[in-house]
């Protein structure tokens, strides 16, 4: 326990200490994705000519497209951290001090996860001022949408693991990322209440669409994610993110052992 | 030179082989041994090095003893204990070639913190070995810049720096002063001596830069192909070699009469110096064709300037030694 605790502090200071000395690299990133999401909102607005119609849907538009900064921040982070330390080439050093890669990742994934819950909270104060809509997030349920976003990124994290796996051995896999991060996107906005039969069960069982939902009941329509109707698909989405995860750390640790049995770990 | 310390082994490779499989399952017939039947036993307190030209498989041992490649058979054991579970290996330091081993974007004091922290040290011993590392490395001045401004050396010491943290008991250096000015160099190689000298460690570091080797080595494994072909103190390696070959330094004229007699025996002539002089080599396969030479000598009273034992240098012996082990393809980095 004690050595986990180190490894989240040096974690914790190197994330830092990067950020700061390196603060252009994190600017700009908060740029696009700031801009992204002005283009995506100035084109929505163009498109719903009814203000009625536009005002019902621009909080949910909002909770889909922060949610989704986190699904490329958690899926994106870790294969990074793989890919660029093999190609920095400290990958191996990390293994020879640390030999249980899996626990470090998974530190990084709660270091990585505070990194991008302060990156939304900056990017949904800069969309909330822009767009004149602010969420209705109090202190009434602010516990329970820190408690969907934590337990929804768990399970995407397990996914992370999965790339951050693939990224151990074949170090480049840039455009898969690309692609499941497009995957993600219509995950986030496709109207999945409006599916029915195996269709929605198939979507609801992906990592994001039960958190997207339950945070639009909180935020949107006001309702408590332990009320009645919520609470079996709050048990459903910590579930389903805890077989993400176990599934993510049972392909990482198969990709890590076929890494070693191909002397693939510091090989860019 | 002697192992400084008791002689029981650090750790022990016992029958280490490994073969690299292509990912793609049809493609199993272009397999690589690269790494074929070794066994070795390295004492501890002392310094072995093994050298081997590209390719010839001393950075997929070295990793394998890190645990950082799956050996394909064999065993490895530390200070006499199975050393295939990771977490029951004892702490290891290494330095590996071909990577840069640090976060070049931190300084060498954060590096120092966040590997220390990494080894699950207290923060005040790191504290403590930082200083006292980047000050045996000349770097205390360099402490708080970033590391990729250092020069290539600069940034090896940090590396090897890193890798005593914690004082482990067993260094593994894959070329470590490969590229390095000859003033890093001599330093890496008067501490690592040091190291082994005052506080027992023991160093496994791969080269093919024989003179580093012939200066720091305690004992000597050549790996030529994936095969430990010879494993020996430098004393002895030489002593062996020693035997058959001899130096004749004598004028040209004299050599002229000598030739046609010593003929079989010849194994190199060559001007010496600009006085006329040449230098001779012979080879012998036994004693007894030494004293026929002297022999020839005596009845054609042949002067000469000197006459002696080759001792070879470490190159020497290393190409004799790999000479009787033709190119077969495999080996592998």
């Amino acid at each position: 326990m004690m050595r986990t605790l180190k490894l989240a502090r040096a974690e914790v200071v190197r994330t830092v200490l990067l950020t700061i000395r390196y603060p252009i690299e994190f600017l700009v990133g908060l740029g696009i994705m700031y801009s992204i999401f002005m283009g995506l909102f100035l084109g929505a607005s163009a498109l719903v000519q009814d203000p009625k119609v536009l005002a019902a849907s621009l909080d949910g538009f909002v909770i889909s497209y922060l949610m989704w900064f986190f699904v490329i921040s958690a899926m994106n982070r870790l294969a990074f951290h793989v890919q660029m330390e093999a190609q920095m080439g400290v990958l191996e050093q990390l293994f020879l001090n640390y030999p249980n890669i899996l626990g470090l990742l998974l530190v990084r994934s709660v270091v990585d996860f505070f990194e991008s819950f302060a990156v939304v909270l900056v990017l949904l104060m800069l969309i909330m001022v822009t767009t004149g809509r602010w969420l209705a997030i109090g202190w009434s349920n602010v516990g329970e949408v820190l408690l969907l976003i934590v337990v929804t990124v768990a399970g995407i994290y397990g996914f992370g693991l999965i790339f951050a796996g693939l990224a151990l051995m074949f170090k480049r896999i840039g455009q898969v990322g690309s692609i499941t991060q497009f995957g993600f996107f219509l995950l986030a906005y496709l109207p999945i209440e409006q599916t029915s039969g195996w269709l929605q069960i198939t979507l609801y069982s992906l990592p994001l669409t039960l958190g997207i939902r339950l945070l639009k009941a909180v935020v949107v329509h006001h309702e408590s994610v332990f009320g009645e109707a919520n609470v079996v698909l709050l048990a459903a989405l910590a579930l389903n993110s805890a077989v993400y995860l176990l599934v993510g750390s049972v392909v990482f640790r198969l990709c890590e052992r076929k890494s070693r049995i191909d002397g693939r770990l510091g090989q860019y | 030179m002697q192992a400084t310390s008791n002689n029981s082994p650090a750790f022990r490779l016992e029958g280490l082989t490994k073969t690299f499989y292509p990912m793609i399952p049809w493609h199993r017939h272009r397999a690589v041994q690269a790494v074929k039947d070794v066994t070795l036993a390295v004492p501890r307190g002392s310094i072995f090095s093994l050298l081997g030209p590209n390719g010839a498989g001393k950075t997929t041992t070295i990793k394998m003893i890190a645990g950082l490649v799956d050996p394909t058979s064999g065993r490895i054991a530390f200070h006499g204990e199975d050393g295939r579970e990771l977490r029951r290996r004892p702490p290891l330091g290494a330095v590996l070639e071909g990577s840069r081993n640090l976060y070049w974007r931190l300084s060498p004091l954060e590096n120092l913190y966040y590997f220390g922290e990494l080894k699950g040290l207290p923060l005040a011993q790191i504290k403590r070995e930082a200083e006292e590392l980047l000050g045996m490395f000349d770097l205390a001045d360099k402490a708080r810049g970033s590391t990729q401004t250092l020069s290539r050396g600069m940034q090896q010491k940090v590396a090897v720096a890193v890798a005593l943290l914690g004082s482990p008991d067993i260094l593994l250096l894959d070329e470590p002063t490969l590229g390095l000015d000859v003033e890093s160099s001599r330093l890496i190689q008067r501490r690592l001596r040091q190291m082994v000298e005052q506080q027992g460690k023991t160093i496994v570091l791969t080269t093919h830069q024989m003179e580093l080797a012939a200066r720091v080595a305690d004992r000597i494994g050549i790996i030529h192909q994936g095969r430990l072909i010879a494993e020996d103190s430098l004393a002895n390696l030489t002593a062996f070699f020693r035997r058959q070959d001899y130096e004749l330094l004598l004028l040209a004229r004299e050599w002229e009469k000598l030739a046609p007699e010593a003929a079989q025996f010849l194994f190199d002539a060559e001007a010496a110096g600009t006085n006329g002089e040449m230098r001779v080599t012979f080879h012998f396969d036994s004693p007894e064709g030494f004293y026929a030479l002297v022999e020839k000598m005596r009845r054609l009273q042949t002067a000469f300037t000197s006459f002696k034992q080759v001792t070879p240098s470490l190159e020497e012996i290393f190409l004799e030694i790999t000479r009787h082990y033709p190119a077969k393809g495999g080996g592998a980095e």
